[in-house]
């Protein structure tokens, strides 16, 4: 029986492994990026089935008043009521697909504007370097939060979009000076070298050979990015910046710490939403340390060195 | 050996300063200094020094990486410092290609073989546009041309799965790959292990005759270029000191510094050693170079001019020449 399976497996055949390039093969089989991306995937389910998954009314949407004010959990809504009777589950539900496309809308602007700024800088030199720099240094040195609390308060209520927008235009700096420096350093690289003396144009060495070699610097920024602005947007909305009456994880929790739910023992109203918050973000770092240990071989666990 | 032929490549008076620090101390790097070279076809002129005398700033001026700071390349009687034009510079790397130190450094890590050598075929139209298998067919026989062969066996591999020989074998095809007149190899077996540099060398010299190419071969190996070079050039702090032909130059080294070099190499007539040229004394340092020779504080027949400014260029009867005051211009 064991020799008849040690024959198969000589011979070659069509396997995940031999399918997938391998830098997605160390991905798939790496258990902490396979649970972060399970948990994080089924989010991204939830959000955007949720109007089958929690239809909504067609007035007054998820803020409608359907049940007694502070309900528990029982059979007809799974997660009980607000202090306004309303149901927390289509909240929390339709809240998921809130703040995924704000973190994930603004993550990717920021890492955009990051690849864009950060590795022209690098790549360039000069003085288009030394001006994108002085760009870079400026936002850095902007105080981002109190920023984005000043212009919320000059936006009058601003929904979660809107503070993620914010968010995009005022924190890409620190990504962009990091893909800066690795930038510097592949361009001095001698395969870069090799590019131009085989007679590639700059465009074609910035996209095909420096890049491909910082994917894994993108993708781990884009993730931190992406991490930073739901976790920003819920605080924000959660301290009252926002707009009261959008339908997301901070605005739920915003509306249970203003019924004082912690005295009424109403832990359902902040308990989903919380949980939610704290398991996407558990998700994305769990990828991102997928990642890092896929990219940086001394890092990788279980593999005998 | 040029009595009637005419270089390909050479330079004249070709200088680069780098310029380096910030703007409250500025320091200069005298990287090369005034230097004169001829490559001539299917034959290898080799430059011969220290690390950090200059050699690969001379290559990357050639190969168009560095700008001169001043003194001219010239490339079939063409002056290439004055046309910087983009389809200029593109003509000049269809014609000449360099090979780099390092093989583990100067293949892409994320491509292919294949991609590696197509890339230059598509640049300079090697192969007709749209058909995959005329791209293919040259890719193989590319591969062949430097013995990795079964060539299909190579064509999908990732630079990580070969070794630093196999490597360096794909650098030197992804040089072929356009038709080049001239290759510039800079140390090409320097990373490799011993016991494969003399395979590399005698490819590299198959190449040259089979296809005509000239080969600028920059080593410190004073006892490798005699192997493969006609003519050897020596450098030391980023001036050439002496040129002549291999034999010549073992068998009767003119400057001081040269004749240091081959007491270095206990017997160079044993053939291929691979023994590297020890250091006896301090190396300048480029940043503070005086007017004078560089050579001047290790050499035992210093005199007091040459302090002060470096010599000019003697040239002998056979066209060697070199730069020392024991040997007076007349
Ligand atoms: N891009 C650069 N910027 C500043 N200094 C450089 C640069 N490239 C080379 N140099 C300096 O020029 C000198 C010669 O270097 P190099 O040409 O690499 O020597 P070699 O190839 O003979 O070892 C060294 O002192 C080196 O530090
Ligand atoms: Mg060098």
């Amino acid at each position: 029986m064991e020799n008849q399976v040690e024959i198969k497996t000589q011979r070659p055949r069509v396997t995940l492994r031999n399918l997938l390039p391998e830098w997605l093969w160390g991905f798939v089989r790496n258990p902490k990026a396979m649970l972060g991306t399970f948990i994080l995937l089924s989010f991204v389910f939830i959000g955007l089935l949720a109007p089958d998954i929690a239809p909504l009314p067609e007035r007054g949407g998820a803020n409608r008043m359907v049940g007694r004010p502070h309900q528990a959990p029982d059979d007809e809504f799974w997660f009980g009521t607000t202090r306004q009777g309303q149901d927390v589950f289509k909240q929390v539900v339709h809240g998921t697909r809130t703040s995924l496309s704000v973190g994930f809308g603004a993550g990717t602007i920021i890492i955009i504007l990051c690849i864009i700024v950060g590795i022209t800088s690098g790549y360039m030199g000069g003085l288009v370097d030394e001006l994108l720099s002085l760009l870079m240094n400026v936002f850095l040195v902007l105080p981002g939060l109190p920023l984005v609390i000043v212009i919320s308060g000059w936006v009058d209520q601003p929904g979660p979009y809107t503070i993620g927008l914010v968010l995009a235009v005022t924190s890409w700096a620190y990504g962009a000076r990091v893909l800066r420096s690795q930038t510097l350093v592949i361009r001095n690289s001698e395969f870069v070298a090799a590019a131009r003396v085989a007679g590639e144009p700059s465009w074609r060495i910035v996209l095909f050979e420096i890049l491909p070699n910082m994917i894994s610097l993108v993708v781990s920024s884009w993730i931190g990015a992406v991490v930073f602005v739901i976790l920003t947007e819920a605080t924000l909305s959660f301290l009252g910046l926002g707009n009261p009456n959008a339908v997301s994880w901070g605005t739920s929790l915003y509306w249970a710490q203003n019924n004082q739910a912690l005295l009424t023992r109403a832990w359902w109203t902040f308990v989903p939403p919380g949980l939610c918050i704290a398991l996407v973000g558990f998700s994305l770092t769990l990828i991102n340390y997928g990642i890092d240990e896929i990219s940086n071989p001394r890092l990788r666990s279980g593999e005998g060195g | 050996m040029s009595e009637n032929i005419q270089p390909i490549l050479e330079t004249r008076g070709l200088t680069k300063h780098f310029f380096t620090g910030n703007a409250l101390s500025r320091t200069v790097v005298k990287a090369v200094q005034d230097a004169t070279l001829q490559v001539y076809p299917e034959k290898v002129v080799a430059l011969v020094g220290e690390s950090g005398s200059g050699k690969s700033t001379i290559v990357r001026m050639l190969a168009q990486l560095y700008k001169p700071t001043s003194g001219d390349i010239i490339f079939e009687g063409e002056n290439i410092v004055k046309h910087t034009s983009r389809a200029a510079l593109l003509r000049y790397r269809g014609k000449v290609q360099m090979i780099f130190q390092d093989p583990f450094a100067s293949l892409n890590p994320v491509h292919k073989v294949s991609y590696c050598l197509q890339r230059p075929l598509r640049i300079h139209h090697k192969a007709p546009p749209g058909m995959a298998s005329a791209l293919h067919r040259q890719t193989i026989e590319l591969l062949e041309q430097v013995s990795l062969i079964p060539a299909e066996d190579y064509i999908k591999k990732y630079p990580h799965q070969l070794s630093g020989g196999q490597r360096q074998r794909v650098a030197i095809a992804r040089a072929l790959a356009v038709e080049p007149k001239v290759i510039l190899a800079d140390e090409p077996v320097s990373m490799l292990d011993v016991s494969i540099r003399l395979g590399v060398l005698n490819l590299m010299d198959r190449l040259r005759e089979m296809h005509g190419i000239g080969f600028l071969y920059v080593t410190h190996d004073l006892a490798s270029a005699r192997y493969f070079a006609d003519e050897i050039l020596v450098m030391y702090a980023g001036w050439i000191v002496e040129k002549a032909k291999s034999e010549e130059l073992i068998q009767n080294p003119k400057h001081p510094y040269t004749q240091l070099l081959l007491s270095a190499v206990p017997d160079p007539s044993r053939g291929l050693r691979t023994a590297e040229i020890e250091i006896k004394g301090e190396i300048p340092n480029l940043a503070n170079l005086g007017a004078g020779c560089p050579f001047a504080p290790r050499c035992s027949k210093v005199m007091e001019k040459c302090n002060t400014v470096m010599p000019p260029i003697t040239t002998f009867d056979d066209g060697s020449w070199t730069r020392c005051y024991l040997f007076p211009n007349n």
